[in-house]
C-alpha cells in the first residue's frame, strides 16, 4: 500500500511532473505520466527501474506514489539495473525532447499563399531522463514516455532521414492541441516569400536542436521555429528563438538541445517540408 | 667453384648487405606507411576504401623497395622489366584463374557494388562482407560460416546488397475467404501496421489485390521498416495480422478442393452429422 499519494491538482496550479524525488530505500516509487508507468527503487548499491507505456497517448494522468512493494512490478514491465558506488535515495526525473526529428502533418493539407505568414502549433512526445540527485551523478537512462512510430522523411526510399511520426496534427491554434503535461508544444512561424502557394503536407520539426522549457500550468514548451521560404524554390532559412510563452517568470529551461547548430543556418527547402509520397 | 667464391669480393658483399638493409627497412616502412594511411582514412572514407588504399600503397611501395634492392645488387632495371614482361606472359598462361580473379577484383573495387560490413547475397550465400581481397571476397554467413567467394564468381553472378539502402519493404502474402470484404481486410491490415511502432508510417503500408485464388482472395501486404528492425518486423507482423483478423472475424481459409464426379457417375453420398 502506498504510504503517500499525490493526487492530481487542478490544471491552473498543476506543477510539472519533473523534479527531485526522495525514495524509500528498498521500496518502489512510481510515477504515472500520461501513458507511462515508471518505477524506481534504490537498493544496496544499485538503482532498479521498471516501466511500461500503454494506453491513451493523450491521458492527462500525472501521479507520484511512494513506498510500494514488489507486487507493483510484473512481467509486463521492462526492467533495468544500474550499479553505482553511491546510488543515494533521491532521484532526479527530467523531461527531454526526442532523439530524432518529428514529422507532423496538418489535419488536411494546408496551403500558404505567396506573401502570407502563419503560425502553426505542434506537440511532440517527450522522454523521461532518470539521474541520481547528487552533484556530478551520471545519467542512468532515458526512455520515451510513448514510443512513436518510425517514419522516413526524404525524396525517395534511397536518401532521407529516419524520424518519428507524430500521432497528433499541426494546428493553427494552440488551444486545439491536447493540453497534456507530457508533450512539448512548439510554435512554428512560416512565411512564404515565394511566387506561389506553399503546400504544407508534412512538417519536419527538428526537436533535437531545440531546448525544452517549463511553461504555465505545468506544460512543456520548446523554442520557437521560424521558417521563411525565400523567392527561390530550393532554399529556405530556419531560425530558432524564444517566444512569449517562455517570457513568464515560471518558465525555466529543463533540457538543452541534443544537437547544437547555429541559428540562422540555411536549410534546403525539402528538409523542412515533404509531400510524403514515394 | 673457386671462380664463384672469388666473385664474392668485399665489394659485392657490401652490396648484398646494403640490398638486405633496403629490403628490410623498406618493407617495414611500407607496412607502417600503409597502416598509418589506413588509420588516417578509415573514418573519412570508410573501411572498404581505406583497406583498398592501404593495399595499393603497400604493393606499390613493395615494388619500389624490391627494384631498389635489385638495383643495389647491380641488376639493370630495363632487363628486369623485360624479364618481368616475359615472366608475366608465362605466369598468365599458367595461372589464368588467378589472373581472372585479380582483374575481376580490380573491377569490383572500381564498381563498388558493396563495401566491408555490408550484407550481401551471392548465389546460395548470404552474409556480411569481411574483406575484399585481390583474389576473393570473404563472407561471414548468419550461421557463422566463413565463405570465400572468388572475385570472378562475383563479377559473373547477380549480387544483392541487402544493406545499401536504409529502409526495406517486407511483402507478406495473405489470403482471405471469398465471403470477406476486401476493404475491411485492408483497413484491418493498415491499422495493424499503424499500431506497430517499428513499421514505418511513411512510406505508407500497402495492400495489393493479387488475384482470385483457388481457396481465397489473395492479397499482398507490404510494410516498410528500417534494415535494423527488418527481421523483428518480419517475425512480428504475421502474428499481429493473425490476431487482428481473428478479432475482426475475418477468415484466413484453408485450401479448398471441389471434387467433380462427372454427370455419368452417381453423386457422392453425403451424411449430415451434428
Amino acid at each position: 500500500m502506498p504510504s503517500s499519494t499525490h493526487r492530481p491538482m487542478k490544471k491552473a496550479d498543476r506543477p510539472g511532473w519533473w523534479g527531485e524525488f526522495e525514495t524509500e530505500p528498498g521500496r518502489w516509487s512510481r510515477w504515472l505520466i500520461g501513458p507511462m508507468e515508471f518505477l524506481a527503487r534504490a537498493i544496496d548499491n544499485e538503482w532498479r527501474f521498471a516501466w511500461k507505456s500503454e494506453g491513451d497517448l493523450l491521458s492527462e494522468r500525472v501521479r507520484h506514489e511512494k513506498s510500494l512493494g514488489d507486487e507493483s512490478v510484473n512481467s509486463d514491465h521492462h526492467c533495468r539495473r544500474f550499479t553505482l558506488e553511491n546510488p543515494g535515495i533521491k532521484l532526479r526525473i527530467m523531461p527531454r525532447l526526442a532523439d530524432r526529428p518529428v514529422i507532423v502533418r496538418p489535419e488536411t493539407p494546408l496551403f500558404l499563399p505567396p506573401g502570407q505568414r502563419a503560425t502553426l502549433y505542434v506537440s511532440t512526445g517527450v522522454w523521461l531522463v532518470a539521474t541520481p540527485a547528487y552533484t556530478d551523478a551520471p545519467e542512468l537512462m532515458e526512455i520515451p514516455l510513448f514510443r512513436s512510430t518510425d517514419t522516413w522523411f526524404g525524396h525517395n526510399t534511397m536518401e532521407g532521414e529516419l524520424c518519428y511520426a507524430s500521432l497528433t496534427n499541426a494546428r493553427t491554434e494552440v488551444g486545439l492541441l491536447a493540453q497534456v503535461p507530457h508533450r512539448a508544444f512548439t510554435p512554428i512561424d512560416i512565411a512564404n516569400s515565394g511566387q506561389d502557394s506553399l503546400a504544407i503536407e508534412a512538417l519536419r520539426v527538428p526537436v533535437t536542436m531545440l531546448s525544452l522549457y517549463s511553461g504555465k500550468r505545468g506544460l512543456l514548451w520548446t523554442d520557437k521555429i521560424s521558417f521563411e521560404r525565400e523567392a527561390g524554390e530550393s532554399a529556405a532559412s530556419l531560425r530558432i528563438s524564444d517566444h512569449e510563452e517562455l517570457s513568464s517568470e515560471s518558465a525555466t529551461r529543463l533540457s538543452a538541445p541534443r544537437i547544437t547548430e547555429q541559428t540562422g543556418i540555411v536549410h534546403t527547402f525539402s528538409r523542412m517540408f515533404g509531400k510524403g509520397e514515394f | 667453384m673457386e671462380e664463384f667464391f672469388n666473385s664474392f669480393t668485399m665489394e659485392s658483399l657490401r652490396s648484398w648487405i646494403q640490398a638486405g638493409f633496403i629490403l628490410i627497412i623498406g618493407m617495414v616502412a611500407a607496412r607502417l606507411l600503409a597502416a598509418s594511411l589506413y588509420k588516417l582514412t578509415l573514418t573519412r572514407m570508410g573501411p572498404h576504401t581505406a583497406a583498398t588504399l592501404r593495399r595499393v600503397v603497400f604493393y606499390l611501395l613493395t615494388a619500389i623497395v624490391l627494384m631498389a634492392a635489385l638495383r643495389e645488387l647491380g641488376f639493370s632495371l630495363g632487363v628486369l622489366l623485360g624479364a618481368a614482361g616475359v615472366l608475366s606472359v608465362a605466369l598468365g598462361f599458367a595461372s589464368q584463374t588467378s589472373a581472372s580473379n585479380l582483374i575481376s577484383g580490380i573491377f569490383l573495387v572500381a564498381e563498388k557494388p558493396f563495401e566491408i560490413g555490408d550484407i550481401i547475397k551471392v548465389d546460395a550465400y548470404t552474409g556480411e562482407v569481411l574483406s575484399v581481397d585481390l583474389l576473393s571476397v570473404k563472407l561471414r554467413t548468419f550461421d557463422n560460416l566463413f565463405v570465400r567467394v572468388p572475385n570472378e564468381t562475383l563479377i559473373k553472378s547477380e549480387i544483392t546488397n541487402m544493406t545499401r539502402f536504409p529502409i526495406r519493404r517486407l511483402d507478406i502474402q495473405i489470403g482471405i475467404a471469398y465471403k470477406e470484404d476486401i476493404d475491411k481486410a485492408r483497413e484491418v491490415m493498415i491499422n495493424t501496421a499503424d499500431a506497430y511502432p517499428l513499421c514505418l508510417d511513411q512510406p505508407r503500408p500497402l495492400v495489393i489485390f493479387q488475384g482470385f485464388g483457388d481457396s481465397s482472395l489473395n492479397l499482398q501486404f507490404s510494410v516498410w521498416a528500417t534494415r535494423e528492425n527488418f527481421l523483428e518486423v518480419r517475425n512480428t507482423i504475421p502474428e499481429r495480422l493473425r490476431k487482428a483478423f481473428a478479432d475482426a472475424e475475418i477468415e484466413i481459409p484453408f485450401p479448398h478442393r471441389s471434387l467433380y464426379a462427372g454427370s455419368e457417375t452417381a453423386p457422392f453420398p453425403v451424411r449430415v452429422v451434428e
